[in-house]
C-alpha cells in the first residue's frame, strides 16, 4: 500500500491515483459553489439519473458489435439521462416543492437503471461483468485510457471553476445584484450544473454514482469550517477532495476487492469529523 | 402613440406596469414618472407590491407594460443602476468578508478575467469610509450588526458608481445612528446628481428624508412632490380607513 501511495505501484496505478486526485479537486470545488447556491441535492439526483443511460449505452454498444464497456460511450449515455433527470426536476419543481421533485426523479431514474442492469446481466451479451462497478466505483484494473479521461476531465473542471469563481460566487450570494452587474444568473446556474454533471461522469469509475454526492458535499462543508471566503472555501475543498481521491484510489488499488467509492467517502468523513472537533464554533 | 410620452429628463418612467402570479394580481397598471435627481419614497401598506415594483422595473420579475430608466429600456441601462436588497433577502451565513462584498459592486470594472487591482481595492476601501465601515473590511459579513450590514450594502452600491440607487427598505432593522448615517450618504449622492428610490415604511420620516413620493397599493394611488402629495387624505386612500383616522387625528 505504501508503494501505491508513493506512486511506485506501476505507471497505471500512479495514473489512476492522479486521476482520482483531480476528480476529488473538481468535486470539492464544484460542491462549494453548489452548496452556496443551495442546490446540493441536485447532484444526487443527477448522479442517480445516470444509471439508465449507462444501461442503454451498453446495449447500444453491444448492438453495434462492441463488448459494451466503452467508457466514452457509457459517459455519453449517462450524460443524456442525467440531463433528462435534471430537466425533469426543473419541470416538476414548478408544481411540487423542489426537494420532493428531486426525490421523485432520483428514485424513478435509479429504479429504471437497476432494472436495465438486471436485464443486461440476464441477456448474456457483451461483457457485462463488472458493469455494476459504476455503482460503487473500482479503480482496480482500470484501463490507462480511462485514467487519462478521468484526469483530464477533472483538470478541465477545476480550470473552469477557477475562471468562473467570481461570477459563481456573486450569483450564489445575491442573484439580483449579479444580474444588475451584467451577469446572467440562469446561464451561470446551468454552467454550474453542467460542471457538476462533468464531475459525476468523470467519477463514475472512481467513486461510483451512489457515493459521488459525498465527494461533492463533504469536502465543501468541511472547508466551510476552516475559511471565510468563497475562493478559500473552494480551494480548501478542492485540496481535501484531491487528498481523499488520491489516498482512496491507492488504498483501493492495494487491497483486492475493496471498492474505491466507500474508501474515499470514509476518508472525507473522517476529515469532516476531525474538523468539527477542532473548529466547533465555525460554520 | 402611447397615452403618456416619456419625459426626457426623467430617471424612471413607468406606464401601465402589471405583475400577475397564477391567478392573483400583485401590481395592476402602475404609472409613475420619477424625476432625475429626486429622492423618492415608495410607500404603501404590506402587500401593496412595493418590492415587486422595484424588481419588475429592474427586469428581475416578469411584468407587462413599460419601464424606462433614463429614457431607455432597463436592459440598456443596468450599468447605471445600483440595488440594495432587503436585509431579509440576504444569506448572512455566506462565507464572505466585508471588502469582498464591496468589491462585488465593482465587478463591471474587473470583468471575468480582470484582476482586482490595488486601485480597485483602494476604491472599495474609500466606499467603506464613506459609510463609516473602513475598520471592518476584513470582518465576516455575518458577524456584523444589522445596521453595519446595511452600511456595507450601501458601500457596495457606491462601488458601482451608479446614477440611480434603488433600495428596498434600507432602514428596516437598523439602529438610529445607522439610519442617520445612511440618509446623510444618500442625500450627498442626490446632491452629486444621483437619483434615489427607496421603499420606505416609516410614515413619520417621509417628509424629512424624501422630496418625491409614490403612494402605492397595487396601483398608483398618487405620485408627486412630498409637499403636495403626502397629505392625510391621500395617505388614507393608500392605507384604508383606519389609517385615515390616525393620520387626520
Amino acid at each position: 500500500m505504501l508503494a501505491a501511495l508513493l506512486l511506485q505501484a506501476g505507471y497505471n496505478a500512479a495514473l489512476v491515483s492522479i486521476g482520482a486526485a483531480l476528480l476529488g479537486a473538481a468535486a470539492g470545488g464544484a460542491g462549494t459553489f453548489l452548496i452556496l447556491r443551495r442546490r446540493a441535492l441536485m447532484s444526487d439526483a443527477m448522479a442517480h439519473a445516470t444509471l439508465p443511460g449507462i444501461g442503454l449505452a451498453f446495449l447500444i454498444a453491444v448492438a453495434l458489435g462492441g463488448d459494451g464497456r466503452f467508457l466514452p460511450g457509457l459517459m455519453l449515455g449517462a450524460a443524456v439521462t442525467a440531463g433528462l433527470g435534471l430537466w425533469s426536476v426543473q419541470r416538476l419543481s414548478k408544481r411540487l416543492p423542489e426537494d420532493a421533485a428531486t426525490g421523485a426523479v432520483l428514485s424513478s431514474f435509479y429504479g429504471f437503471g437497476i432494472v436495465l442492469l438486471t436485464v443486461i446481466q440476464g441477456l448474456g451479451v457483451g461483457r457485462p461483468a463488472g458493469l455494476e462497478t459504476v455503482l460503487l466505483g473500482s479503480t482496480a484494473g482500470m484501463l490507462r485510457a480511462d485514467a487519462v479521461v478521468i484526469a483530464s476531465g477533472g483538470a478541465l473542471i477545476v480550470a473552469a471553476l477557477w475562471v468562473l469563481r467570481r461570477p459563481l460566487a456573486m450569483v450564489a450570494f445575491d442573484p439580483m445584484h449579479a444580474r444588475l452587474s451584467g451577469l446572467n444568473p440562469q446561464r451561470l446556474d446551468l454552467i454550474l450544473l453542467a460542471l457538476v454533471l462533468g464531475v459525476v461522469l468523470v467519477g463514475l469509475n472512481v467513486t461510483g454514482l451512489i457515493l459521488i454526492v459525498a465527494l461533492i458535499v463533504t469536502p465543501a462543508v468541511t472547508a466551510r469550517l476552516w475559511t471565510h471566503t468563497v475562493t478559500g472555501m473552494a480551494t480548501v475543498a478542492a485540496g481535501i477532495g484531491a487528498g481523499c481521491g488520491y489516498v482512496g484510489a491507492a488504498i483501493s488499488a492495494a487491497v483486492p476487492d475493496l471498492p474505491t467509492g466507500p474508501v474515499i467517502v470514509l476518508l472525507a468523513t473522517a476529515i469532516f469529523a476531525a474538523s468539527l472537533l477542532l473548529r466547533p464554533r465555525h460554520g | 402613440m402611447s397615452p403618456i410620452s416619456p419625459p426626457s429628463d426623467g430617471a424612471v418612467f413607468i406606464s401601465d406596469l402589471s405583475v400577475r402570479y397564477d391567478g392573483s394580481t400583485a401590481l395592476d397598471g402602475v404609472t409613475a414618472r420619477i424625476p432625475r435627481g429626486s429622492m423618492t419614497a415608495i410607500i404603501g401598506p404590506n402587500g401593496a407590491g412595493k418590492s415587486t415594483l422595484l424588481k419588475a422595473v429592474l427586469g428581475l420579475e416578469p411584468s407587462s407594460g413599460t419601464a424606462l430608466v433614463f429614457g431607455r429600456p432597463v436592459a440598456e441601462g443596468m450599468h447605471r443602476i445600483a440595488y440594495v436588497p432587503q436585509r431579509a433577502a440576504v444569506d448572512w451565513g455566506f462565507p464572505v468578508r466585508v471588502i469582498d462584498v464591496v468589491l462585488m459592486g465593482a465587478y463591471r470594472q474587473t470583468g471575468l478575467l480582470g484582476r482586482v487591482t490595488p486601485e480597485l481595492r483602494q476604491h472599495a476601501q474609500t466606499c467603506l469610509e464613506r459609510v463609516g465601515m473602513e475598520a471592518f473590511a476584513a470582518r465576516q459579513i455575518g458577524a456584523l450588526s444589522g445596521g453595519q450590514q446595511q452600511r456595507v450594502f450601501l458601500a457596495r452600491a457606491l462601488a458601482q458608481k451608479a446614477e440611480l440607487y434603488v433600495l428596498d427598505e434600507p432602514f428596516a432593522g437598523v439602529d438610529v445612528a445607522t439610519e442617520a448615517a445612511l440618509i446623510s450618504v444618500l442625500k450627498s449622492l442626490r446632491d452629486e446628481g444621483a437619483t434615489i428610490i427607496a421603499v420606505h415604511h416609516d410614515l413619520s420620516t417621509v417628509a424629512a428624508y424624501f422630496d418625491h413620493v409614490l403612494m402605492l397599493n397595487r396601483r398608483t394611488v398618487a405620485e408627486g412632490p412630498v409637499a403636495t402629495t403626502f397629505t392625510p387624505q391621500i395617505i388614507g386612500q393608500t392605507y384604508g380607513g383606519t389609517m385615515m383616522m390616525a393620520a387626520s387625528a
